[in-house]
């Protein structure tokens, strides 16, 4: 933008100042071929004048420019260059004009004038002059311009700056006000600002105070939800079970099937209130032994491993604590376990290595099933896990086993 | 076992009570907190397990919890929850809970925190046995070595109590296949030499090793 300012500049700076100073020049040119041109007299049927070679020395003190001139009438020059470019005037009658041609390999600037003299007779003036003191004074003439207007455009940019940051500093009053606080606290702003924006701090404060009223209700609904549903939930998915376990042979198979079904809805349930619970609620971390914390998972499951024939094999490494929210990492540990377990074969292994170091704990599960790409559940399941990834700056990848099977690696960091 | 159930939820409660009578457990039901705590004053010596919800009507959970703590009593305790939130109940398992379940729940899950309750609370019985460097109590189930109770799956103490059993520590690898699946079952051909394999594994720091004798099947021996 300023690049195209000074150039817009520049350009009109240098077509005003060429304009003026040809002015100057034709005038000055003009001056001299006037003077020859009232100088013109007739003796015996001759044309006669003098050349004012005073005022030629004028215009070569004025500036160091090369002078040409020629005198002509109808029939030959009479005085000055043969060869000098002679251009007439366009229009018929026109007794002056000025124009640019190059002479003598460089540009010059030419005043042509026309007597006419009583009779049939007239005599042609032309006077030129080199403008390379004209091209250069315009070129300083354009120059200085841009540069006031580079100046000044600095001047006023920085008085801008100067005034766009002092008004915006409540702005950013605020801004580090609210970069300061834990995502879940929406008290009221009692940041000093100016009275313009004071209508800004209070509607602000009114959406948090929305919010957070918002987000409680949010809780309070999911916490009533979670206790609400989950023990008639557990009720019905045991009636299932025992009408499945003693329903009579013509009746056993749609009692297991119904059986499945409240398993399934049990189990969905579960993952979406626990997915809503990490969702609405800051995780709470606090010190945790992550060995502790795996194997306390891993017992929740010891009953499915040895319905199926699996063995789990546990292996943790490092020592020490992580700041960690128990409830979401046990929530995904035992997403990826479920899935592990569901697609690892009978008898198979499933194996969980978890490592503790410089404040990250990884977490990798290794199956024996089909490999990812077929790995059932991954709806709510994955969306829990990715959740608490994302609550501990981690990140969970899934990969290709070694030799077989996919291997997930939760990466955590405390 | 004798079983207290603690459970407000009518549904769940009958549920529980039902499936834990097929089982062969003998039971008591509360439906709120006063009641729970009077049974409790008044048959505490007689139960060997508490089956506990939190939430109750008339009260939380964890005050039953806290009188049955401090008692002299030896009594397992085994939480239920429908709280999202876990902390809370791993603070409930250093108050004195065994372990806990959160609802909703599985019945062979129950079933197996219920036993491994048990198994850690059980004393050595009067019948316990001594083989190759391990002591067995056959009424329990439970394995030791050097005081230490053996983590084992059903099928591996299946296996060990079959070595046990036969006269020469030698078993056939049919006989053990009989032993742990039922005829009906489907099994896969090498499933013997997984649990056989596992059970290995596990008894690795033990003088009990299993040796396969090829054409007959495996023998248990000491290396001591």
């Amino acid at each position: 933008m300023l690049a195209i300012t000074l150039a817009v500049v520049f350009s009109g700076t240098q077509l005003i100042a060429r304009n003026s100073l040809q002015k100057a020049q034709d005038n000055a040119l003009q001056a001299v071929a006037q003077v020859i041109a009232d100088s013109v007299t007739r003796e015996n049927g001759q044309l006669t004048f003098d050349l004012p070679f005073e005022a030629f020395e004028v215009l070569a003190y004025q500036s160091q420019e090369a002078l040409a001139y020629q005198v002509s009438n109808t029939e030959r020059v009479l005085a000055g260059a043969e060869d000098l470019p002679l251009i007439l005037p366009r229009v018929p009658g026109q007794l002056t004009h000025a124009y640019t041609q190059v002479f003598n390999s460089e540009p010059m600037r030419f005043f042509y004038l026309n007597k006419p003299i009583r009779g049939t007779q007239s005599i042609a003036i032309v006077i030129g002059q080199t403008q390379t003191g004209l091209v250069s004074e315009v070129n300083g003439l354009a120059l200085q311009a841009a540069a006031f207007c580079l100046v000044a455009f600095l001047l006023v940019s920085g008085l801008l700056y100067g005034v766009l940051n002092l008004a915006l500093q409540p702005l950013r009053s605020i801004e580090k006000a609210l970069a300061k606080r834990a995502d879940d606290d929406f008290s009221k702003l009692n940041t000093q600002v100016p009275k313009e924006i004071s209508t800004l701090l209070a509607e602000l404060n009114r959406v948090m105070e929305t919010h957070e009223k918002l987000l409680e209700q949010s809780r309070r609904f999911i916490a009533e939800a979670t206790h609400q549903l989950r023990t008639p939930i557990a009720a019905l998915a045991a009636r299932a079970d025992l009408i499945a376990r003693n329903a009579p042979p013509d009746f056993a198979e749609d009692a297991t099937e119904l059986a499945g079904q409240a398993r399934e809805t049990s189990r969905l349930s579960h993952q979406l209130l626990t997915q809503a619970t990490l969702s609405y609620q800051t995780p709470e971390k606090r010190p945790c032994d992550p060995r502790e914390l795996i194997q306390q998972t891993l017992r929740r499951f010891d009953f499915i491993a040895e319905q199926r024939d699996i063995e789990i094999h546990f292996q943790h490494t490092g020592e020490g604590t992580l700041v960690l929210d128990p409830l979401g990492v046990r929530e995904a540990l035992a997403c990826l376990l479920e899935n592990a377990l569901q697609v690892t074969p009978t008898l198979g292994d499933v194996w969980i290595s978890s490592r503790c170091e410089a404040s990250c704990l990884t977490i990798k599960i290794l199956d024996e099933g089909p490999g990812f790409s077929d790995m059932p559940n991954q709806g709510l399941g994955l969306s829990i896990v990715k959740q608490v990834a994302d609550n501990h700056d981690g990140a969970v990848t899934f990969n290709h086993g070694p030799q077989g099977g996919a291997e997930c690696a939760l990466l955590l960091r405390g | 076992m004798n079983i207290l159930i603690v459970e407000d939820n009518a549904a769940l409660r009958d549920a529980l009570q039902e499936h834990l009578s097929q089982a062969g457990h003998i039971m008591e039901a509360a439906s709120t907190l006063a009641e729970a705590t009077s049974f409790w004053q008044l048959k505490a010596d007689d139960f060997d397990l508490v089956i506990l919800d939190l939430n109750l009507p008339d009260g939380l959970g964890s005050e039953l919890l806290r009188i049955i703590d401090q008692s002299d009593v030896r009594t397992g305790v085994l939480v239920l929850t429908a709280r999202a939130d876990l902390t809370d109940v791993v603070d409930l398992l250093d108050q004195g809970a065994d372990d806990y379940l959160t609802k909703p729940f599985q019945f062979p899950e129950l079933d197996a925190r219920i036993r491994a309750i048990h198994r850690r609370r059980s004393q050595r019985s009067a019948g316990t046995q001594y083989w190759f460097g391990l002591e067995f109590d056959e009424l329990a189930g439970i394995f030791w070595h050097q005081g230490k109770q053996l983590d084992l799956r059903q099928k591996e103490r299946q296996l060990l109590e079959a070595f046990i059993q036969s006269p020469s520590a030698q078993c056939t690898r049919e006989s053990l296949m009989n032993r742990l699946y039922r005829l009906d079952e489907v099994v896969s051909e090498n499933a013997i030499e997984v649990h056989v394999g596992r059970l290995r594994r596990k008894l690795s720091d033990t003088p009990v090793k299993i040796q396969s004798v090829r054409g007959v099947g495996y023998r248990a021996y000491s290396d001591e």
